[in-house]
């Protein structure tokens, strides 16, 4: 449907195209041909330069916007001029998208409990509201933290950094591996009853063993980012 | 509005099948009309406990298959003209029901009755999509022991995956005595780890078993199971009760002796 997806403009020295950017470009050739035609006896056979602007366009689509012109009207086409101003305002938006995507995954979110059977794999770094009950897998190739009780399967850096850390309110996992370190915690009584008072630990490696200790001063220092 | 409760667990031997039986009780009882569907097929043992499998003629997979029409199928319990069962067949096995069949089965079933409950074969395959498939709201029934737990916060995640909103608990088979020397977990405890509503507890209880053996079943009646089993039936139905007292044993005799102790 020609609906002004394509509106010609002229002046002295050519013609200027503007091109909708949203339409696909199948559509838009058919489009341009329309246009294109019902213009033909207005131009004749007129020989003029050609600026695309509103979209930007690969030099393959270029060639066959041309050649949708060409075949449609009898309009000699001397030259494309390029508008460098679309184009560079089409790149700076795309690197400044990239970058940001890059920013917002430095560190993922997971609301919920994880129950039995469920498996969290991340490449970021996590944190977690909520629990990881015993038979949970949390995989990530960054640190872990739980906002609550950890009683699962974790395992931090999981492509070999041995920098990284678990973090929990309550710290009760079944296996904790940072790295190529693995560690189990001692089943003291098989029966957990009552102790769930909050005590914030924190897992890690340090001179080559796993280490987990409360959240403090000192085991803060030890941990590199 | 009818309700369509699935009553499943995960591990198998928890108490799915007698809580189904004594929940329709209670709900029949209460002047609820209810259907029990034994959706175990090849294993099914809800009419045993319910002391009417000499009635069986016609079963789930007739009334599936076309075989019979739905009203032929139910069978109506004597003792409560509210209470209907749908038996299981006892020669196929899980592959010959389709959830959508399923779906629909439970669909005509909500046209006639206040409550369906299904009962849950053990596991999560076809068995337990099968029955899960139809239903609007669930009850895990687990007892206080590291394993069944496990399994049933695998069967939550499951069930939460599945789009189920509504999960309530059913804690089975307590033993006062145990949790207090600090050999089995308490309520709180499993609740903690479980996270999700507790709709009751039922203590362990020898009447429970001499129940399901004789088919006769007991909720409402003056044993603490029976009297735990009715209070659900009404926070199913939506009324608050407050959670039995499990620790005092309820004969005669220690009522005597409470009273003189006093003195």
């Amino acid at each position: 449907m020609v609906q002004n997806s394509v509106i010609i403009k002229s002046n002295k020295y050519g013609l200027i195209v503007m091109l909708d950017e949203k339409l696909s470009f199948e559509e838009l050739l058919l489009d341009i041909g329309d246009k294109f035609k019902e213009a033909a006896h207005f131009f004749k056979d007129a020989k003029m330069a050609i600026t695309l602007r509103g979209r930007v366009l690969t030099k393959l689509q270029e060639k066959k916007v041309v050649q949708t012109i060409v075949e449609n009207s009898a309009i000699h086409i001397l030259c494309i001029v390029d508008e460098q101003k679309e184009s560079e305002e089409f790149y700076r938006k795309a690197v400044k998208y990239a970058l940001e995507e890059r920013e917002t995954h430095d560190g993922q979110f997971y609301k919920g409990t994880l129950r039995t059977g469920q498996v969290l794999e991340t490449e970021t770094s996590i944190v977690i509201i909520g629990d990881i009950n015993p038979g949970a897998q949390v995989i990530s190739k960054g640190n872990i933290v739980v906002l609550g009780s950890c009683r699962g399967n974790v395992y931090a850096g999981a492509t070999g950094d041995r920098n990284c850390f678990v973090a929990a309110l309550i710290m009760k996992p079944l296996q904790v591996r940072i790295a190529d370190k693995i560690a189990r915690s001692a089943i003291t009584k098989r029966v957990d009853t009552g102790e769930y008072s909050i005590d914030p630990k924190i897992t890690y490696i340090k001179e080559d063993h796993i280490f987990v200790k409360p959240i403090s001063h000192d085991s803060l220092n030890d941990i590199t980012l | 509005m009818s309700e369509i409760i699935v009553v499943t667990s995960g591990k198998g031997g928890v108490g799915k099948t007698t809580a189904v039986a004594n929940l329709g009780t209670g709900l029949a009882k209460l002047n609820k009309k209810a259907v029990l569907v034994d959706t175990d097929i090849g294993l099914r043992n809800l009419d045993v406990v319910m002391g009417l499998e000499n009635r069986i003629v016609y079963n789930l997979i007739d009334v599936i298959e076309g075989n019979c029409r739905l009203k032929q199928s139910l069978i109506r319990d004597k003792r409560y003209p509210n209470l209907y069962l749908l038996p299981s067949a006892q020669t196929r096995d899980k592959t010959a029901v389709t959830p959508e069949q399923m779906i629909k089965l439970t669909e005509d079933l909500a046209e006639h009755f206040d409550y369906i409950l299904l009962d849950c074969p053990a596991g999560i395959e076809q068995g337990f999509k099968n029955a899960v498939a139809g239903a609007g709201r669930a009850i895990v029934v687990t007892t206080p022991e590291v394993s069944a737990i496990r399994d049933a916060d695998r069967i939550i995640g499951l069930l939460e995956a599945n789009g189920l909103k509504k999960i309530d608990l059913l804690i089975n088979r307590l033993r006062m005595d145990m949790i207090r020397r600090g050999d089995m977990m308490s309520m709180e405890d499993v609740v903690e780890i479980l996270g999700i509503n507790l709709i009751g507890a039922v203590p362990d209880d020898e009447s429970v078993v001499i129940s399901t053996n004789q088919g006769e079943p007991l909720a409402g009646n003056d044993t603490k199971a029976g009297q735990a089993y009715l209070n659900i039936c009404r926070r199913i139905m939506g009324e608050a009760v407050p959670l039995l007292d499990l620790n005092k044993s309820s004969n005669i005799l220690t009522k005597f002796t409470g009273l003189f102790k006093k003195n």
